[in-house]
């Protein structure tokens, strides 16, 4: 329940409201500049739900919060690696699918099987991951990863289920293959 | 794009979001008091963490007085 000092917001144990206000404004602005970039190349519109991003900012905060107060000697100093925010942030997006289709009037397109309007929130949640992971400064700005990777990833997190271990050995692989050494696990 | 009207639409939506939701979709962790230990204070998990340890003591002891026993 929301506690009325704070209103809605629920008071995180490692960060404060204006932390987690300012990976909101990341996240929306990446989301934005994502649906202008899917609304040029894809025919059906889509749009995404800010409340929704409010929710996948606070669980995930709560999970990186949980994981540092956990693993890390001094979590208030330290930060965790790229590779765990990826997870934590692709956990909850493909959970809680900010990204809805916006409809109008008639459909006017076929769906086919392999169609990428289906994977809008997990092509969101795979791009957003990579840029976190290109934020490290090993990583180079263009990596990008393969195709058919890229596809396999999309369907996985689509119709299987993954946890937020799985994308952090995931993720710990393409980092690994973007410096050029061979995959290792955590 | 405009980063900073993007921005300032960000602002607005996290402050009406904060005040009205509170997150029961899916977060049920962030709604309900956590109890396990690695939601604790790190104090409280060098603690647990000397607990586990002592734990794993305890076992090897016991093998080893199982071992002696037998």
């Amino acid at each position: 329940m929301p506690s009325k000092k704070t209103g809605g917001f629920i008071p995180n144990p490692l960060f404060s409201k204006a932390v987690i206000r300012s990976r909101y404004r990341d996240l929306f602005y990446q989301c934005t500049s994502f649906k202008e970039s899917w609304n040029v190349s894809e025919p059906i519109k889509h749009d995404f739900d800010g409340s929704i991003l409010y929710a996948i900012t606070v669980c995930a905060m709560h999970d990186i919060a949980r994981y540092k107060i956990y693993h890390l000697q001094d979590p208030a100093l330290e930060k965790l690696d790229a590779i765990k925010r990826a997870a934590f942030y692709t956990k909850w997006i493909t959970r809680l699918h900010p990204f809805y289709a916006v409809r109008r009037g008639t459909i006017v397109k076929k769906y086919d099987d392999h169609d990428k309007i289906f994977f809008a929130n997990e092509s969101f949640a795979l791009s957003f991951a990579l840029n976190q992971l290109r934020a490290d400064d090993r990583v180079k700005v263009n990596y990008r990863i393969s195709p058919e990777l890229w596809a396999a990833l999309l369907y996985d997190m689509k119709y299987r289920v993954l946890s937020e271990d799985a994308y952090i050995e995931t993720y710990q692989m393409i980092f690994d293959d973007s410096l050029g050494q061979r995959p290792t696990l955590q | 794009m405009d980063k900073e009207k993007v921005l300032r639409d960000a602002d607005a939506t996290f402050d009406r979001v904060s005040r009205t939701t509170s997150v029961s979709y899916g977060a049920t962790h962030a709604t309900k008091p956590n109890t396990s230990p690695s939601y604790k204070s790190a104090r409280i998990r060098k603690t647990y963490d000397a607990n586990v340890q002592g734990d794993v003591m305890d076992a090897k002891a016991a093998i080893k007085g199982y071992v002696k026993g037998k």
